[in-house]
């Protein structure tokens, strides 16, 4: 990348995209070598972003901080879990939850839940760090424009409380009220209420002069309600049938069911609505090959994991610590997470 | 009266839905927590219930939002949310002690005076908001966003309650709220609790196993969370009860000045 070039922000979709891999490449194994490549991409993205190569926000939030949940859940763990075969010590006594047996499958076990915890938070991170605010608030569906309005006004007041929050806290101590003692933070929260309230009062004014008003068709709305208790019966029904040990595939067509309808619905519901676009995020080749990378990944750990239930990333050191299993194509499959990054730097 | 009808059955449907979910272990002696060869459905288990209660959200969101015709309804929740979240900004700088937070005193009052459908959107939007403020979105949002809209839906509750025993604006409206605040303050970090509890792994008189009975599941829970807990949740409830206390009869009365404002309407002048 030439030097001075600042790169093009990403379109929200294929950070959420990434993130959504992570989080499903995290929920699917406990094997702590694919876990560990999944930390190394995802510390990678998390690199070139702390370091500028990727267009955000944030501070960087730092690796050790983030490492130190791998320790911290291995003693954890291995202090309150006393089950497995290969015994380091005994904690003697008759200390509540900590005496008994201190085994390596524990250690392993919490180290593991720490890695894949310290992925999270770097990906959450890097989320964070990438899209922002208003890009967030975009990516919600039409259906939701009331959500969203009241999400932007709220966003878009806090730094205005925040300023009031000093202004009121400078009035109280010039007055000899230095706000101690919950009783005397009243002097603070009522006249923030009050101005708060006031604000709210103008907005409602200027809003409903300027005729906003619900814009969703009343007439679909018997529709849309019939349309979720049909949802929330296929949602009941994969539910219940994961519970009683029913076959994978029927489990998944109830989900499945479940989530088609709730998309259709929101569909239809935001294609109700209309709205003005100020700003709009255009798409571009450039986003679609950053997120393809993360999607076939997301496609295939879907469809080989939860579909079919390939047992590829299965692994638990309980109730004897083996060497879990390590498939070097497996681990290439990961590397698909590191596609914004690859594609920043060429594209 | 179909459209009420029919709006009270999504919201109950997504409110038990989400009920089922947090509370499958109670109910479900025969599951399968590790069928052979696998061991896949351990690590499912959090994706199908961030799953369901992620739909949940949407729907009651969905539904809720219904209310919010006007603008006066949107300005007035957008700003209140806007309050929270501060007092949360703050709470995440300044942690107090214990599970302590300021965001149910207000998520529990509207519930209280604007009604249940007021008070759920307020405390999903305030988890919300404030997680998108401090870089707290994650799996976990779902469920904090849905408990948190369960404080202000059942405040509603309150409301025919005291009007009925006449307690509006007298100590008795104060108490009841304290009382409210304190059963929330630890109901909310049991529910929160089971969110993870199905899939630790720990001393055998306190974690979940597949296949145990439901008196068994709840005497291993209640030491779980005797245990673990207990204390931090006291101080979240302590701190409703002293907030509630100390603040909620002069809010009250600056929220009930403001809730006859907001009814303005506007009629259009006639040419």
């Amino acid at each position: 990348m030439p030097e001075g070039h600042t790169p093009a922000p990403f379109h929200a979709w294929v950070w959420l995209t990434w993130m959504t891999t992570i989080l499903l490449c995290v929920s699917l194994t406990r094997n702590p070598l694919y876990l560990v490549v999944v930390w190394l991409c995802v510390a990678i993205v998390h690199a070139a972003a702390g370091m500028g190569e990727l267009a955000g926000g944030n501070a960087p939030f730092p690796f050790w901080l983030s490492l130190m949940v791998v320790p911290l859940g291995a003693i954890f763990n291995a202090l309150t879990v006393h089950v497995g075969e290969r015994v380091i010590f005994v904690l003697p006594g008759e200390i509540p939850l900590l005496s008994g047996i201190i085994t390596w499958e524990a250690v392993v076990y919490g180290a593991t839940n720490g890695l894949a915890l310290s992925v999270i938070l770097l990906a959450f991170w890097v989320f964070n760090h990438n899209v922002s605010i208003p890009s967030f608030l975009r990516m919600l569906p039409r259906a939701f424009h009331s959500v969203a309005i009241v999400g932007s006004i709220a966003i878009t007041f806090v730094p205005l409380l925040q300023r009031e929050v000093r202004q009121i806290q400078e009035a109280q101590i010039i007055r000899g009220n230095n706000l101690t003692g919950l009783r005397n933070k009243l002097a603070l929260l009522l006249p923030l209420l009050v101005s708060s309230l006031e604000h709210a009062f103008q907005l409602a004014e200027v809003m409903t002069a300027r005729g906003f008003l619900r814009s969703s068709a009343s007439s679909h709305q018997m529709l849309w309600r019939g349309a979720f208790l049909v949802g929330f019966g296929f949602l009941l029904g994969g539910w219940l049938s994961r519970f009683w040990g029913l076959p994978v595939l029927a489990t998944n067509f109830l989900f499945g069911g479940a989530m088609t309808t709730f998309g259709v619905l929101i569909y239809t519901a935001s294609r109700q609505v209309r709205t003005t676009v100020y700003r709009s995020t255009a798409f571009r080749l450039r986003d679609a090959l950053a997120m393809s990378g993360c999607a076939f990944l997301l496609i295939f750990l879907i469809f080989q994991s939860l579909i079919l239930e390939a047992p590829f990333l299965a692994y638990t050191p309980y109730p004897v610590l083996t060497l879990p299993p390590f498939d070097p194509r497996v681990a290439c499959l990961f590397l698909g997470t590191l596609s914004p990054l690859l594609v920043a730097a060429f594209l | 009266m179909l459209e009420r009808l029919m709006s009270n059955l999504v919201i109950l449907s997504s409110t038990l839905l989400g009920c089922f979910s947090f509370l499958y272990p109670f109910f479900s002696p025969q599951f399968e927590q590790t069928p052979s060869p696998a061991g896949i459905r351990v690590s499912e288990m959090p994706l199908t219930m961030t799953l369901i209660l992620g739909l949940c959200v949407v729907a009651l969101l969905f539904e809720s939002q219904q209310s919010a015709a006007n603008a006066r309804f949107v300005a007035l929740m957008g700003v209140l949310v806007a309050l929270n979240s501060v007092l949360r900004y703050i709470e995440v700088a300044i942690p107090g002690p214990g599970g302590f937070s300021p965001i149910f005193f207000l998520i529990i009052l509207s519930g209280y005076l604007f009604g249940s459908k007021f008070g759920f959107l307020m405390g999903a939007m305030t988890l919300f908001v404030s997680a998108i403020l401090t870089g707290g979105v994650g799996p976990w949002l779902p469920s904090q966003m849905f408990t948190a809209g369960w404080v202000g839906m059942s405040a509603a509750a309150l409301s025919p309650l005291i009007s009925r025993l006449g307690w509006q604006g007298k100590i008795g409206e104060t108490v009841a709220l304290a009382v409210f605040g304190a059963f929330w303050g630890l109901l909310y970090g049991a529910i929160m609790n089971l969110w993870s509890w199905p899939f630790l792994i720990g001393p055998s008189d306190q974690y979940w196993q597949p296949g145990i009975s439901f008196a068994e599941t709840l005497a291993r829970y209640g030491v779980f969370y005797l245990v673990t807990s207990l204390t931090w949740d006291l101080g979240r409830s302590l701190g409703n009860v002293l907030l509630i206390a100390t603040l909620a009869p002069v809010t009250l009365r600056v929220l009930r000045r403001f809730r006859e404002r907001f009814t303005f309407v506007y009629l259009a002048a006639e040419v």
